[in-house]
């Protein structure tokens, strides 16, 4: 259902037809001066296209030159972005979850394959030169024992019990 | 029906620039806005009657047209989506200008004051027989469409400069066919009644 606003435009326009455009000029017999309104109507549009055009756009290339820069210039920060963005969507939470996996894991074959065994080794060593040291003390009163110096860099022998050397066992 | 077919014609060259457009081609662009720049600009220019400021709205429009060029899907001609995004920005910046302090439109002149089907009354006495020039007639016009409201503004031009239809308006201002007729209805009288002494004299 059309409201008086829309027939009265669609009449000015000429756009009314049919049963439609006679019952609205029966409508508007009873109101004065229509005929008129739409004179007026009329005249109006004529005066805005013969009176109102716009004034034509001033140096045209310059306006598609200035344009065309600023898409480029766009497509550039938007292809910088979209790097950037590639980047972080490969570090993703999953991605870096993987990643501290994967390093907890080579840190552990490295500790299991490397940094162990070496620490075995010089614990065998200490033992096989303490063990040595104790093979050679026959005597019961004599005890031996070494430990190592690591800010001298040198491996101690200490032996308790030894009784002082008799004179003549000096040399000259 | 010859202009039907010259629409028809110029929508089918504008559909293969739309794809290259889509395809990221900016010279096709490049020849879209070349063909609707001055349509465009006098569109705005007509809203806004300054010339720096429809060239800079100009520009923001086709702006926002290559950057939503992959939406287009050609439910509508490309001149009227290209419509829509120009209009849209004019009247936002529009609102945005009536917005800031000591700028209104007059939205109750003509509006609470015409009955429908009211005959429009003169405003001032037609002046002698003296012609009036172009400037003053323009200047005249511009006075009247900064009473109408931004909607208003649009609705009225693209009917009485660009002649599009109905159908054409509501595509390019989203809204239903009855709002367009309303809306030229209440423009038509406002701006009959500010310059019934302008066209009764030239």
């Amino acid at each position: 259902m059309k409201t008086f606003e829309e027939k009265f435009t669609a009449w000015i326009d000429g756009l009314l037809t049919g049963s439609e455009l006679s019952e609205f000029e029966a409508e508007l017999e009873s109101m004065n001066g229509s005929e008129a309104e739409r004179e007026d109507a009329r005249k109006l549009g004529g005066l805005l296209r013969a009176e109102y055009a716009a004034p034509e756009l001033k140096n045209a290339d310059f306006f598609n030159h200035q344009l065309m820069q600023v898409i480029e210039a766009e497509a550039l920060v938007a292809e910088h972005k979209s790097r950037r963005q590639s980047i972080f969507e490969w570090l993703s939470v999953a991605r870096m979850a993987w990643a501290g996996a994967l390093s907890l894991l080579i840190a552990a074959g490295l500790y299991f394959a490397v940094v162990r065994p070496s620490i075995e080794q010089q614990r065998h060593r200490e033992q096989e030169f303490a063990r040595v040291i104790d093979a050679h003390t026959d005597d019961p009163s004599v005890t031996a024992s070494s430990f190592q110096s690591p800010q001298n860099k040198a491996a101690v022998l200490w032996l308790d019990g030894l009784e002082p050397l008799p004179d003549d066992y000096l040399t000259k | 029906l010859r202009h039907d077919d010259e629409r028809t014609a110029v929508e089918a060259g504008d559909t293969d620039l739309v794809l290259r457009c889509q395809n990221g081609d900016t010279q096709a662009f490049n020849a879209l806005v070349t063909k609707y720049r001055g349509k465009v600009y006098a569109l705005i220019y007509n809203m806004v009657h300054n010339e720096q400021d429809a060239w800079d709205l100009a520009q923001e429009g086709f702006l926002k047209a290559w950057k939503s060029i992959g939406r287009f899907r050609g439910q509508a001609s490309f001149f009227t989506w290209l419509y829509r995004i120009v209009t849209n920005v004019t009247i936002d910046w529009l609102r945005k200008k009536q917005a800031a302090p000591g700028v209104e439109f007059d939205e109750r002149l003509g509006l609470d004051d015409v009955e429908p089907g009211s005959t429009t009354t003169p405003k001032s006495e037609p002046l002698p027989s003296k012609k009036m020039e172009h400037a003053e007639i323009r200047g005249r016009i511009d006075a009247a469409i900064d009473k109408l409201s931004p909607e208003h503004r649009a609705v009225i031009l693209m009917r009485e400069i660009d002649g599009l239809s109905y159908e054409e308006i509501s595509e390019a201002l989203e809204c239903s066919i009855g709002t367009v007729m309303s809306r030229l209805f209440y423009a038509r009288k406002k701006l009959q009644a500010l310059l019934k002494d302008v066209y009764e004299n030239i």
